[in-house]
């Protein structure tokens, strides 16, 4: 017994030495990431060394820390959020401040918030990711993706916010009606359920099941990763929210304590060299002027993206989530 | 006790056994002749619980075990406890808490008619109407009650008891004794018994079997054991005993409580027990009353001699003796050892 | 002379009764506060906002009944593995005796999406090691569960069978019986605590899985619940369910309460050291085969899917990640830290539950196990709330994270706590205060010691739950303290699948010698 109180009190030594590092006169600059550590992290260690600001980030998912946001009201310590998609930054999209002109000129009209309180970062586009090998003639439109000839071999991830996302999008596209038909028409053909876009892709490469809806970047991933081999990004078409472009992007929370220091950060994202590590590591599309694309996928103004305004998507997100319950998707 | 007629019920030879360095049995014998109970006496550790735990099955051991001349312990051969058909009643009783007094006296027995069997059993230790009792609602006595109902529920044709009866109060365990000694015999069954309080062994047993150090010292009647232990350690642990020293020859022995004869030459140690010892007054003292113990039947009188050496006699409970009375103490019996 | 029973008769009404002050019931009182956050913030929500039903009747319905199927399944098998295990690691004269015995408590640190996503990568199509349709739906996750919960009954079962009096099995033997009537009719039934409290552990824990079944694509009550945290900010569906789950935990609570043995099974005595069953070489190969298999298909398997990846990413120029080390040692410490808490929180609570069997110990008992059955995703909403309601300055704190780990993890510990003091005379505690000692002296020198084989199983256990502890830790924690269950999921979403396996590995490799240390001596001897 002795050996094991030994041991708990040695963990709590070093449970107070990792705390939180204490008192700074100014504290660190706060940052929630709906992005992973994976992803952010370097990029952050790279501004805190040009910038010379310290920064802390707490890392989970976009969703969460938009309710996060929500319920931490004024009093939240956070002072920049850098979602991964456009619709949780719409639900907080109140408690965010402006961003100055200069900043939003960057980055196209259709990658921002129609009220200026988030901008774009990367974009992150869906794609109907294939096995090579199958026989299913790829999509045009995204209601080629009911064709009987993929049932049960078509995965999806309902939970996951992109999917969400897309959803909404084809709310604010079709209307109510037209999506509860399309969710309906999809349970029908016997979808395979996953937990997350990374499955998906996983799945389709060793052949578990012949295609699935994700966002474009996971197959580059997992060629990083030394699979992806039987693989290939399919992007639809048909100009309609198969292809529907989601940026990830940044704000800056009008309560906050370090408004210039936020603001250098979000110049910082939208910076050259931020926007190249997009293109190259992430291997997400660059959205300022002047950034070569990332390899390995069409560049972006080939992509036939739907038209939406990706600001709405917050609004219909929630009946987007109770659609696909009402369908049996989840 | 025994002849010519009666088989052995065991045979235990040359067993031996330690527990890392501890040696437990060393060259332990015994024969134990059918119907007899057979006490196995001796000091704690002296290893009479391993020894029957080795007759029984439950350790192994270098020698050979015979029950009823079937061979169940051997350089190549072990049968295990559950083919043995002996019977065992642990010192704690080891009464299984979950079930009830009836499930565990019936424990042993066949499916069949175990119910009658359970009831005559219960009847024979004095428990009727307790079937559906728990051990935890039982009081000492009644649980050691139903591991001996256990243990003879099977009819095996050797018991073994492990001091079964330490966890009594004093008038309850002589009139547990006396029953199970009626019970045993009733039923012909052969018992060994484990003890270390050697009045128990001698009242209860047809032999005694007294034990040091892993083995058999001396194996006896009662009363043959009492009178002639085969050495002072022996004689001291089977009753109370005092010893004089003194110088032996020709053919006699001269203490200050007598004399003795004996074929012993040089240093004796001359062994007395209290009853064989006598106070008087009115003659040459050579004693003086230390103290006494009284017991109500009889009493303990501790005297002390010239030189300071205390002896003891057991009188009846009349003349009450005072402190620092001057007496004559006489023994009129004594054993004598070399040395 | 031995401290027996006491020589008149008693009555079955109250032999636990044990004349101890009001102490322990405040200190069980303290302990319970975190487990009452969860219920109180939903009861609140609901009464609040009122209820919503997202999901149709029939659905629900469907759920339930699912969840069901897979509990009493997996608390089955999860028991029989655990009971084997335990028994074999406990009883037979094994070479490497203690290091099978943590080895088979390991898994336990493997979370549940983690084993999950071993099958899959062990199986399908490019399978690395069988080529069977990985097995989706229910057989996985029954396979899954139990193999992987069973830990939390070998732990359980471990100090129920060193407190067997070995002279009850020697009786029988005595008697006749054989090995397996020995084994059913006297072990089994004197182990019906320590198996209850498992069941308890392993039903109400898979009760509350969520990452095994969303996997295998298995749908249960939690799994709907989770979905409901998705993308939703209205809570109330959620809670709803949330609340609906823990009814029906309480509900199998109480039925247990009813059955619970009146046969206390005291010892009269500490039960005389036994010794190991030295085995023939059948028994020996069969023990050593049952270790070896479970050990594989528990621990090989993932560790061979995890090494495979990391491997073949690191040829491709992947990097494992180099916060592991400091991931590491933070999962480590706050495991630590949070086990010992737990168990110091546990003592009373088992102790009430013990020894003042009765109404209001039942209450005790049944929020501390409602909450253990929750979803821990909401348990993390309910505590977050909280917080930074009432407890701003608590509110992303390593404090507070603890302090929801009490409410998440209690009866882990409780539980085996519990079935040490069952087994301990309350006699013993009420000789040692009628010798002049206090009560502060009795709890040290006495119960302290009696209960300590529980005690220490309930620590491994907690420390491995917390070690993979996932949901709660991530809304909970301060900003930038990464552990490696989050460093693994995170990686994992994003498809990083070298740095988690990587992470998975050093979690498996990291949780090792705290569990030896942990399970040394007092457990295995």
């Amino acid at each position: 017994m002795r050996r094991v109180i030994a041991l708990a009190l040695l963990g709590t030594l070093v449970l107070t030495a990792c705390g939180p590092s204490g008192a700074d006169t100014e504290g660190p600059l706060v940052v929630y990431s709906g992005r992973s550590e994976e992803l952010v992290a370097p990029l952050i260690d790279r501004f805190e060394v040009e910038s010379g600001i310290e920064t802390e980030v707490r890392y989970a998912g976009s969703d969460e820390l938009a309710a996060t946001l929500l319920a931490e009201g004024e009093g939240s310590e956070a002072d920049v959020f850098f979602a991964q998609d456009p619709a949780s930054l719409g639900v907080v999209a109140e408690m965010m401040s402006v961003l100055p002109d200069e900043t939003l000129s960057l980055v196209d009209q259709q990658f921002q918030d129609s009220g200026g309180r988030w901008v774009g970062t990367s974009g992150r586009v869906r794609a109907l990711a294939y096995n090579t090998s199958t026989d299913i003639p790829l999509p045009e439109t995204i209601d080629d993706v009911l064709d009987p000839a993929w049932s049960g071999q078509l995965g999806i991830a309902p939970t996951n916010g992109s999917f969400l996302a897309f959803v909404a999008a084809m709310i604010l596209e079709r209307g109510e009606d037209g999506t509860r038909q399309w969710l309906e028409a999809l349970a029908a053909n016997d979808p395979v359920d996953f937990e997350g876009n990374a499955p998906i892709v996983e799945a389709t490469d060793s052949g578990e099941i012949e295609g699935g809806l994700v966002n474009h970047y996971y197959l580059l991933r997992l060629r990083a990763e030394g699979l992806g081999q039987n693989t290939e990004n399919h992007f639809i078409p048909g100009g309609d929210v198969g292809s529907l472009v989601m940026p990830a992007g940044v704000s800056i929370l009008s309560s906050t304590a370090r408004p210039e220091a936020a603001q250098q950060l979000v110049d910082f994202l939208l910076a050259v060299g931020a926007q190249s590590y997009f293109a190259t590591d992430t291997f997400e599309f660059p959205l300022i002027d002047g950034v070569a694309q990332p390899e390995d996928v069409p560049p972006l103004v080939e992509i036939n993206a739907p038209d939406v305004d990706l600001s709405e998507l917050a609004d219909v997100l929630d009946l987007a989530t109770q659609l696909v319950a009402e369908a049996g998707l989840v | 006790m025994s002849s010519a007629t009666d088989r052995l019920a065991i045979r235990a030879r040359d067993l031996t056994r330690s527990f890392g360095e501890v040696v437990a049995l060393d060259h332990f014998s015994l024969d134990v002749w059918e119907g007899g109970i057979v006490t196995l006496l001796g000091p704690s550790g002296c290893g009479k619980t391993t020894a029957l735990r080795v007759i029984a099955g439950f350790e192994s051991a270098g020698g050979s075990v015979e029950i009823h001349g079937r061979t169940v312990l051997d350089d190549g051969r072990f049968v295990p406890p559950e083919k043995r058909r002996v019977g065992m009643v642990f010192q704690d009783y080891a009464l299984f808490p979950h079930m009830t007094v009836a499930s565990n006296v019936g424990y042993g027995l066949p499916k069949v008619d175990r119910a009658p069997r359970v009831g005559d059993v219960l009847e024979l230790v004095g428990l009727t109407g307790m079937e559906e009792r728990m051990p935890n609602e039982l009081s000492g006595g009644q649980q050691q009650r139903v591991a001996l109902a256990r243990a003879l529920a099977p009819k095996p044709e050797v018991i073994l008891l492990d001091e079964p009866f330490s966890n009594l109060d004093a008038s309850l365990r002589d009139r547990v004794r006396r029953e199970l000694r009626v019970i045993l015999t009733e039923a012909r069954t052969t018992a060994v018994f484990v003890t270390h309080d050697q009045e128990e062994a001698l009242a209860t047993s047809d032999i005694v079997a007294v034990m040091r150090e892993g083995r058999v010292l001396q194996a006896d009647t009662p009363a043959h054991l009492y009178a002639n232990p085969a050495d002072p350690w022996i004689a001291e642990f089977l009753g109370d005993a005092d010893v004089l020293e003194s110088e032996a020859g020709n053919g006699r022995v001269d203490t200050l409580v007598g004399t003795f004869e004996t074929d012993l030459s040089g240093r004796v140690s001359v062994i007395f027990r209290p009853e064989n010892v006598q106070i008087s007054l009115g003659e040459a003292p050579n004693a003086v009353i230390a103290g006494s113990e009284f017991f109500g039947h009889d009493q303990l009188v501790t005297v002390a001699l010239d030189g300071g050496t205390r002896v003891r006699a057991r009188i009846g409970p009349r003349p009450i003796y005072q402190v620092g009375q001057l007496c004559r103490v006489r023994a009129t019996d004594a054993r004598i050892y070399p040395g | 002379m031995t401290a027996g029973l006491a020589t008149a008769p008693r009555s079955r009404a109250g032999p636990n009764r044990y004349r101890g002050g009001w102490g322990w019931w405040v200190a069980a009182g303290i302990a319970l506060l975190p487990a009452l956050i969860p219920p109180v913030s939903l009861l609140i929500q609901v009464l609040g906002s009122g209820t919503a039903l997202a999901v149709p009747p029939a659905r629900l319905a469907e759920l339930f009944a699912n969840t069901i199927l897979l509990t009493a399944a997996v608390t089955v098998t999860a028991l029989a593995i655990g009971v084997a295990t335990a028994w074999v690691t406990t009883r037979v004269d094994l070479p490497f005796r203690r290091g099978w015995m943590t080895l088979a408590a390991l898994p336990l640190v493997v979370p549940s999406y983690v084993a999950a996503l071993s099958l899959i990568a062990a199986t399908g199509p490019s399978g690395v090691l069988f080529e069977v349709p990985t097995p989706y739906g229910f057989v996985g996750s029954w396979l899954i569960l139990s193999i992987f919960t069973a830990p939390l009954a070998h732990l359980t079962i471990i100090p129920g069978l060193r407190a067997i009096d070995p002279a009850t099995e020697e009786a029988a033997t005595g008697l006749g019986a054989g090995r397996w009537r020995v084994f059913a009719t006297v072990t089994v039934p004197q182990l019906r605590p320590a198996l209850v409290s498992s069941g308890l552990l392993v039903g109400l824990y898979t009760v509350s899985d969520f990452g095994a079944v969303s996997l295998l694509r298995y749908d249960t009550f939690t799994r709907a619940i989770y979905t409901l945290y998705r993308g939703q900010l209205d809570r109330r569906p959620s809670a709803t369910l949330s609340l609906i789950l823990m009814a029906l935990a309480i509900v199998i609570l109480v039925v247990e309460r009813r059955h619970r043995s009146r046969a206390m099974m005291h010892s009269q005595r500490p039960p005389r050291l036994r010794r190991l069953i030295s085995p023939r070489r059948s028994g020996l190969v069969l023990s050593l085969g049952l270790l070896a298999v479970y050990a594989f298909v528990s621990l090989g398997i993932p560790i061979y899917v995890m090494t495979a990846t990391v491997m073949r990413g690191v040829a491709f120029g992947q990097a494992i990640g180099g916060t592991l080390a400091t991931e590491a040692f933070r999962s480590l410490a706050l495991a630590l830290v949070a086990a010992l808490v737990i168990a110091i929180a546990a003592f009373p609570v088992a102790m009430v539950v013990t020894r003042r069997p009765g109404r209001l110990s039942g209450w005790v008992e049944s929020v501390v196990w409602g909450t253990y059955s929750l979803p821990h995703i909401t348990v993390g909403v309910a505590a977050v709330g909280f917080a930074l309601q009432w407890a701003r300055p608590l509110y992303q704190t390593l404090i507070f994270l603890v302090i929801i780990y009490v409410a998440i993890f209690l009866p882990q510990a409780a539980g085996s706590i519990q079935d040490s003091l069952r087994r301990a005379s309350p006699d013993l505690e009420n000789a040692s205060r009628g010798l002049g000692h206090g009560p502060v002296a009795t709890l040290l020198r006495v119960t302290l010691p009696l209960a300590l084989p529980g005690l220490l199983a309930g620590t491994a256990l907690v420390f491995l739950s917390v070690m993979k502890e996932l949901p709660a830790t991530l809304l909970l924690r301060p900003n930038g303290f990464e552990t490696l269950a989050i460093r693994i999921w995170s990686s994992t979403a994003e498809g990083f699948l070298t740095r988690a396996s990587a992470a998975g590995l050093v979690l498996l490799v990291a949780s090792i010698v705290p569990l030896f240390v942990v399970m040394t001596r007092e457990l295995s001897d």
